[in-house]
C-alpha cells in the first residue's frame, strides 16, 4: 500500500552533525546517530534515527510512508499560516510575531507490518525564536503515527417498519484496552486505487452476512458535518481520536440499508448464537436505541451516533438516512479523506 | 538493556535504556493496563464458554521500545506485547501507552431562565496547537485530569485564568459512568467505564465529566465577548464559547467533544441526567 517514492530535491549527503543533539533517552553519541535532511523546508530540518530501529527502515521508506508525508504537508500548511499576510477582516495569527518552526525529528520506534510501516513513534522539535523569559518555547511534539481509516455506522432497517433499526457491531480482542471482547462499529481502510473499503471487519461482515459494502452506499457524515466550517489549516474532514498524541483521523460513514424483515431476523439469529470458538472478529446486531449505551467505550461508535442524530435533527439526513437533495454535493472542499 | 520477569507471572519484559524495572512497575499506565489485561485473560480458562477457552491467549513477552519523560516522570511509552496461544496465533500487540485523562463538558447557562430550561446552554472549548494532528488551532473539549479533587491541567488553568472559573470535583458528574453500568449483563470482563479513543493501538481512556453552571446573563455576555476578542499574542491555548446545539458542528473533529454531546443528549433524553 506504499505510494511512490517522494524524491528529494535538496538532499545533500554531507550532513553536519556537529550540532545534532543526541536523544537523551537513547544516550548515544552524535557520531552513531543516523540522520538525513527532510526536504521541502527553507531551513535545515534534521531527521535522526534511534540506533536499534528495524533495518528495513531508511530515508526512502520514511518519505514513501503516506501518513508521514501528509503530516509534514499538514504541519507545513499550519506553520506557514502564522506569517501569512493579513487581509482586511482577517485576524492576525496569534503566533504571527514569533512563529514556530519545525527544527528536527527523532524517529524512536518503527513497527512494520510485513514490508510496510504499521506504526511510527517520533519526537518533533517545534520551537519559536524569542519565546518568553525562559527562552524559546516548544510545542509538545511526541507523536504516535498510524494514519487514517474509516468507521462505519451500519444500520439495517426492516422494509415494512421505518421506525425499527439495527446496528452491526464488531467484537474483538483489543490488547491495548486490556480486553478480549471490545465492542466497536466496523472499521476499515479505503483502498487508494479502487476506493473499496477493505479490512478484516469488512471481510468478516461479508463472510458472515453476505453484505457487501459499496462505496456509493456510504454517506460521509464527518464531511457533511464539517462543510461550511472555516478550515484555514485544511485539516481532514474526519474525527481525530487523540489529536494531542496521534495523527490518527477517522472518517465516519453511514451505511443504512433496507432489508426484508425475514432477512434481518435470520441475521439476528445467526449473529446472536454462541460465539464460534477462536473467531478473531465476532459480529453483533443490536437495536439502534441501545447503541450509545452499549458501544459507549468506542469513540467511533459514540461519535458516529452523535453525527447521525445531529444530521437527522438538522434535516440534512432524511428518515431513511439519505442526504436531503440540497445538501448533496460531490465537490471536495479540500478537507476530504482518502486513506490507503 | 535488561530483561526481567514480571513478579508472579511468566511474562518476560525487556527494558530500554534509562528505564529501571522499578520505574516501569510504578508507571501507572503500565500497571493498570497489565492488571486489566491479565485479569481478563484469566477469564478464558475460568469460563468454559469463553470463545478462547480451548486455546487461551497469554502474554509471553513485553518489549519496551521507547519512553518519553516529562521531567522526571514517565509520560508515554511505546511497547510491543507478544500475546499468543498454543496454535501460534497472535493478537496485535503494538501499544502506545499513555494512561487515562478526562474530558470536561462545561455548560454555562444564563440564570434568568427557568431551572428546567434547556435553552441557551453554552459549551466551553479550547483552541490550541496539536502537532500530532498537524494543526496550530485545534478545537477540542477541554482535557485534563482530575487531581486531588479538582479538574487540573493546561485547559483547567486557562479556564481559571481567563474566567476565574475553578471546577471542584464535587460539582462534577461522571457522564461515562452514568451511561455505562458497573456490572454489564453477560459481561464478565472488567474494563474502565470511559471512552477509548483508539483501542486498537492505544491504552488511553477518557471519562467525560459534566460541570453545569448557571451564571448571570451579563457575565455570560462578558465572557463571550472576552473570548472572541483578539487573542493575546503568543498565547498557546485559548478558549471559545459555543452554543450547545452548535457543538456538533464546531467540535466535529474532536472525539471528546462529540462523545460529550452524545452522552449528555442520551442521558438527558433517557431521564438519567436530571437538572
Amino acid at each position: 500500500m506504499a505510494s511512490s517514492n517522494t524524491s528529494s530535491n535538496t538532499s545533500s549527503n554531507n550532513i553536519d552533525l556537529r550540532n545534532a543533539t543526541p536523544h537523551p533517552e537513547i544516550g548515544e553519541s552524535a557520531e552513531n546517530v543516523k540522520s538525513f535532511e527532510l526536504p521541502g523546508f527553507d531551513h535545515p530540518v534534521l531527521i535522526t534515527l534511534a540506533k536499534d530501529l528495524d533495518p528495513k527502515f531508511n530515508k526512502s521508506v520514511l518519505l514513501a510512508y503516506k501518513p508521514f508525508v501528509e503530516w509534514v504537508e499538514q504541519l507545513k500548511r499550519s506553520l506557514d499560516l502564522q506569517t501569512k499576510g493579513v487581509g482586511n477582516f482577517e485576524e492576525k495569527h496569534p503566533f504571527h510575531d514569533d512563529p514556530y518552526e519545525l527544527k528536527s525529528i527523532h524517529i524512536q520506534v518503527v513497527d512494520f507490518f510485513g514490508k510496510r510501516i504499521g506504526f511510527l513513534k517520533y519526537k518533533a522539535i517545534i520551537q519559536n525564536k524569542k519565546g518568553n523569559e525562559g527562552g524559546p518555547m516548544e510545542l509538545p511534539g511526541l507523536i504516535f503515527m498510524r494514519g487514517g481509516s474509516v468507521g462505519m455506522l451500519m444500520i439495517l432497517r426492516p422494509k415494512d417498519n421505518s421506525e425499527e433499526r439495527w446496528v452491526i457491531l464488531t467484537e474483538q480482542a483489543r490488547v491495548p484496552a486490556g480486553s478480549l471482547s471490545f465492542l466497536e462499529i466496523p472499521a476499515g481502510m479505503i483502498d487508494e486505487n479502487t476506493e473499496d473499503i477493505t479490512g478484516a471487519a469488512i471481510t468478516e461482515i461479508y463472510e458472515e452476512t453476505g453484505l457487501k459494502i459499496n462505496r456509493e452506499d456510504l454517506v460521509d457524515m464527518t464531511k457533511l458535518a464539517l462543510r461550511g466550517s472555516p478550515n484555514p489549516e485544511k485539516l481532514k474532514a474526519a474525527m481525530y481520536p487523540s489529536p494531542g498524541g496521534s495523527d490518527e483521523f477517522i472518517a465516519l460513514f453511514l451505511w443504512e440499508q433496507e432489508k426484508d424483515q425475514l432477512e434481518i431476523a435470520s441475521l439476528r439469529e445467526k449473529l446472536t448464537g454462541d460465539k464460534m470458538q477462536g473467531e478473531m472478529i465476532t459480529l453483533r446486531l443490536i437495536p439502534y436505541e441501545d447503541l450509545w449505551k452499549v458501544a459507549t467505550r468506542d469513540a467511533k461508535a459514540i461519535v458516529s451516533w452523535a453525527l447521525y442524530e445531529s444530521l437527522k435533527r438538522a434535516g440534512i439526513l432524511d428518515k431513511y438516512g439519505h442526504v436531503v437533495d440540497e445538501y448533496d454535493d460531490n465537490d471536495d472542499d479540500g478537507a476530504g479523506v482518502t486513506v490507503s | 538493556m535488561s530483561t526481567f520477569t514480571f513478579p508472579g507471572t511468566n511474562v518476560s519484559i525487556k527494558l530500554v535504556d534509562h528505564l529501571t524495572k522499578e520505574q516501569l512497575l510504578e508507571f501507572p499506565a503500565f500497571k493498570n493496563w497489565f492488571k486489566t489485561l491479565q485479569s481478563n485473560l484469566a477469564l478464558q480458562r475460568s469460563d468454559p464458554n469463553h470463545e478462547f477457552h480451548k486455546s487461551p491467549y497469554s502474554v509471553k513477552h513485553i518489549e519496551i521500545q521507547a519512553i518519553d519523560r516529562f521531567g522526571p516522570r514517565i509520560g508515554f511509552m511505546k511497547i510491543h506485547a507478544t500475546v499468543t496461544n498454543k496454535e501460534g496465533e497472535y493478537l496485535p500487540g503494538a501499544i502506545f501507552l499513555r494512561g487515562a485523562s478526562v474530558g470536561m463538558l462545561v455548560l454555562l447557562q444564563p440564570d434568568d431562565l427557568p431551572r428546567d430550561s434547556q435553552k441557551e446552554k453554552h459549551v466551553l472549548l479550547t483552541v490550541q496547537p496539536r502537532i500530532a494532528a498537524g494543526g496550530l488551532q485545534f478545537v477540542e473539549l477541554p482535557a485534563g485530569m482530575v487531581d486531588k479533587g479538582t479538574f487540573g491541567g493546561t485547559a483547567a488553568r486557562e479556564i481559571e485564568e481567563e474566567l476565574g472559573l475553578k471546577i471542584p470535583a464535587d460539582e462534577l458528574i461522571n457522564l461515562s459512568e452514568l451511561a455505562i453500568p458497573e456490572k454489564e449483563e453477560g459481561k464478565a470482563e472488567s474494563c474502565p467505564r470511559a471512552m477509548f479513543p483508539s483501542a486498537g493501538g492505544c491504552d488511553e481512556y477518557i471519562p467525560i465529566f459534566l460541570h453545569e453552571k448557571r451564571i448571570p446573563r451579563q457575565q455570560l455576555k462578558e465572557w463571550t465577548g472576552k473570548l472572541t476578542g483578539l487573542r493575546e499574542e503568543g498565547e498557546k491555548i485559548t478558549l471559545k464559547l459555543v452554543k450547545l446545539e452548535d457543538l456538533w458542528l464546531e467540535g466535529a473533529r474532536d472525539a471528546k467533544a462529540l462523545a460529550a454531546w452524545a452522552l449528555y443528549d442520551g442521558l438527558k433524553r433517557s431521564g438519567k441526567l436530571k437538572n
